[in-house]
């Protein structure tokens, strides 16, 4: 999929100011004409896909061939791919066979004939489409890893190696995830970002959000907490639905709002989301919300008091990033990314279990002029270090670096 | 400036000036500025544009990446070593990593330092421009002479990636960029403590020999990687090499570091083996996890006090 018709880059001057503008198309005008590819597993649902909604016509906008290439396969394919995610996450107690890792492969060269890979960079998101550099024709390939990869399986990582060194150049959200064993290979880190402008992420009008919670019956009149999160055991929804039951106890009428999507990828959501229900039972002020439209997370997002993040592994955190955007203040533990944008009591609190979740919930929630302030910090955060913006220069920087000058550009 | 009370501390009194680049400079004056003499050159220098807004950070690693061919090896490829050092320096720079608003409280940054074992956090002010820079430098001068009761065996790294005085260059040099370490010790076959080379010693080693000028008449990154396969580590590397053992005070490491200027110490046992490594980031987080940050935030913005309960 390609959209040239995308936003232009003037759009974000208000946000991001002039100057940075024309260093994003002092950049962009290196690489002109660079055809990128950037690959990944699905269209919906999931950080990767927002991210390349946002980056592919913003890219194309700046005078840049970029297209954006799904692959796809059957139940057990993503099956298996999501084992793979979650042992090279570090879950030790998975077991992927021969005649497992045998689809993986047939399903992604089942995919080359379908997809045009055909670039000066292809980018390669995450496991599910790893192995199609074996059938790499031409061009630089790069594999973007949102996986945190710091303690994998060891049996699944050395399968999956063998397909990682292969590749020319490897970029990471964090520095502590990429793995000790890939030597000899250039690896970037970049932070991944949200897109102010996006339904996910842009102003709302105050009518817009009752609508929202009219339409998904929470009470506007009473104070609201809430996780987003994909229905996943590493995002600890159970914590979550814990640490707000302890918040009530102390706060009569606080309501939960449980957000989370099924990935296409993603065949373990539905499993997570019964068992969450199942916990939830018939209590009318927990709110299971799935699947929601980006413009009603949105508004779920800007309605909360506190928003909650009890994961015990992130690839970042965007979640979290969101949320402070909305001048929420967030009270998270300690996974991923979400250390460099919850500054502890400064933009909200790190944590360790529900218990105390629940006590800095209280506490916030009694005290609405300091998760004001903690908002208002958290946003002016997010705007200085995680927006698309920025995560496009280093993108543009990235490909300076490997295909060098475009040929258009006139050597000096 | 050391402020008389916590109350009264404000971040920019804990930043300093730090040191920048132009984003338009020549890469050229980015490699000189992070090499130009041992031992006194920083790691990193912040990339402003003219009205001093922050642009990126560029650092000595990358440096060693770029003249590796890690990074930019295709420019190199069509412009030659001579031009890639003439493209601007913001196109090999990185996005600026840890920026915080200079309206913040220096707490704020300690507790983000520690969270974040990062050593270097840059203060901005409205429209990214840059006010300063909070390293570990300002961090540990707090620490000069007060005896914290944490020994520095209980907080140094244990994984210690290292090099032999024989060894080529070029591959103690990228053991340094594929391990994302600024240093290697230098250790005998028996495992004692020889010296030490830094991401900078290698770059001051390019710098100061002659070799730059050879280096410029590279058509590729190729020509720099031969001659780095030429020289041995025993050209680059430091003999001079302040240590510390491993029952000592992280009062007393902080004290070492400032006074003879180095980013680490190598710990030593007794009888002058290598057998850890402590950064200026490590007494930081070790403190701050050992004794609790609030400890290191009354260390840092409090009352100057020697001794710590």
């Amino acid at each position: 999929m390609s959209s040239p018709s995308g936003r232009i880059i003037d759009e974000y001057e208000p946000i991001i100011g002039r100057s940075e503008m024309q260093e994003i198309l002092e950049l962009a005008e290196r690489v002109h004409g660079a055809r990128i590819i950037h690959v990944n597993s699905t269209m919906y649902g999931g950080g990767v896909a927002e991210m390349l909604r946002s980056l592919v016509p913003l890219a194309n906008s700046l005078g840049l061939k970029v297209k954006w290439e799904v692959i796809e396969g059957d139940d057990s394919f993503f099956k298996t791919t999501k084992s793979i995610h979650n042992a090279l996450q570090g879950n030790m107690n998975i077991e992927i066979s021969e005649e497992m890792w045998s689809h993986y492969l047939e399903v992604n060269e089942g995919n080359v004939r379908k997809l045009d890979l055909e670039g000066d960079v292809i980018l390669i998101h995450d496991p599910q489409p790893l192995p199609l550099i074996l059938h790499r024709r031409g061009g630089v390939w790069v594999w973007r890893c949102h996986v945190d990869m710091s303690s994998p399986h060891p049996d699944v990582w050395a399968r999956i190696r063998e397909y990682v060194l292969k590749y020319d150049a490897l970029v990471f959200s964090l520095e502590r995830y990429a793995p000790g064993d890939v030597l000899g290979k250039p690896v970037y880190t970049r932070f991944p970002a949200i897109d102010p402008l996006s339904d996910k992420n842009r102003s709302l009008s105050v009518d817009e959000i009752l609508r929202v919670l009219e339409r998904y019956d929470v009470d506007p009149d009473r104070p609201l907490i809430g996780q987003v999160a994909r229905f996943d055991p590493w995002k600890r929804p159970l914590d979550a639905l814990k640490a707000y039951r302890l918040a009530r106890e102390k706060i009569p009428g606080l309501q939960m709002a449980m957000v989370g999507s099924f990935a296409h990828d993603d065949p373990e959501g539905e499993e997570w989301y019964r068992k969450v229900k199942e916990e939830v039972g018939d209590d009318g002020d927990i709110h299971l919300l799935t699947n929601l439209k980006d413009v009603e997370v949105n508004a779920v997002q800007r309605s909360l008091s506190v928003a909650l993040q009890m994961s015990i592994r992130e690839g970042f955190g965007l979640s979290v990033t969101e949320a402070l955007w909305k001048e929420v203040p967030v009270i998270a533990r300690r996974a991923g990314g979400i250390p460099l944008q919850v500054i502890d009591g400064f933009t909200g609190f790190l944590i360790e279990s529900p218990e105390e979740a629940a006590e800095r919930a209280v506490y916030l929630i009694k005290r609405p002029w300091m998760a004001r302030e903690l908002g208002a910090r958290g946003h002016d955060h997010v705007k200085r270090s995680f927006i698309i913006t920025k995560l496009l220069k280093d993108y543009l920087r990235m490909h300076i670096d490997l295909v060098g000058l475009a040929p258009e550009i006139r050597i000096r | 400036m050391r402020a008389e009370g916590r109350g009264v501390c404000r971040l920019l009194d804990l930043a300093r000036a730090g040191h920048t680049v132009y984003r338009s400079d020549p890469l050229a004056v980015g490699i000189s500025m992070l090499a130009g003499k041992r031992g006194r050159s920083p790691y990193r220098a912040a990339v402003v544009d003219k009205n001093m807004r922050l642009s990126g950070e560029l650092s000595g690693r990358r440096i060693l990446e770029v003249l590796l061919g890690y990074r930019g090896a295709s420019i190199a490829k069509r412009l030659g070593v001579r031009g890639l050092l003439r493209e601007p320096i913001h196109i090999f720079a990185d996005e600026a990593r840890h920026v915080l608003h200079g309206m913040l409280p220096p707490d704020a940054v300690l507790h983000y330092m520690v969270e974040n074992k990062t050593g270097y956090v840059m203060i901005v002010g409205e429209a990214r421009v840059l006010k300063g820079v909070v390293d570990e430098t300002n961090v540990l001068e707090r620490l000069s002479g007060v005896r914290t009761y944490v020994r520095v065996g209980d907080t140094m790294s244990r994984e210690v990636f290292t090099a032999r005085a024989g060894e080529r260059l070029l591959d103690a040099s990228r053991r340094m960029v594929e391990r994302r370490v600024r240093r290697l010790p230098i250790v005998s076959r028996g495992g004692r403590l020889r010296g030490i080379m830094t991401a900078t010693d290698i770059l001051c080693y390019i710098l100061d020999t002659g070799k730059y000028a050879e280096l410029l008449r590279c058509d590729t990154n190729v020509g720099i990687l031969e001659l780095m396969e030429r020289e041995k580590v025993g050209e680059a590397m430091t003999f001079k090499v302040v240590t510390i053992g491993p029952d000592e005070d992280l009062g007393e490491a902080a004290d070492k570091m400032l006074e003879h200027d180095v980013s680490g110490l190598p710990v030593v046992d007794h009888s002058g083996r290598l057998i850890g490594i402590l950064s200026r980031i490590d007494v930081i987080a070790g403190l701050a996890k050992l004794k609790g940050l609030h400890t290191l935030v009354e260390l840092v913005c409090g009352e100057p006090t020697h001794e710590l309960t």
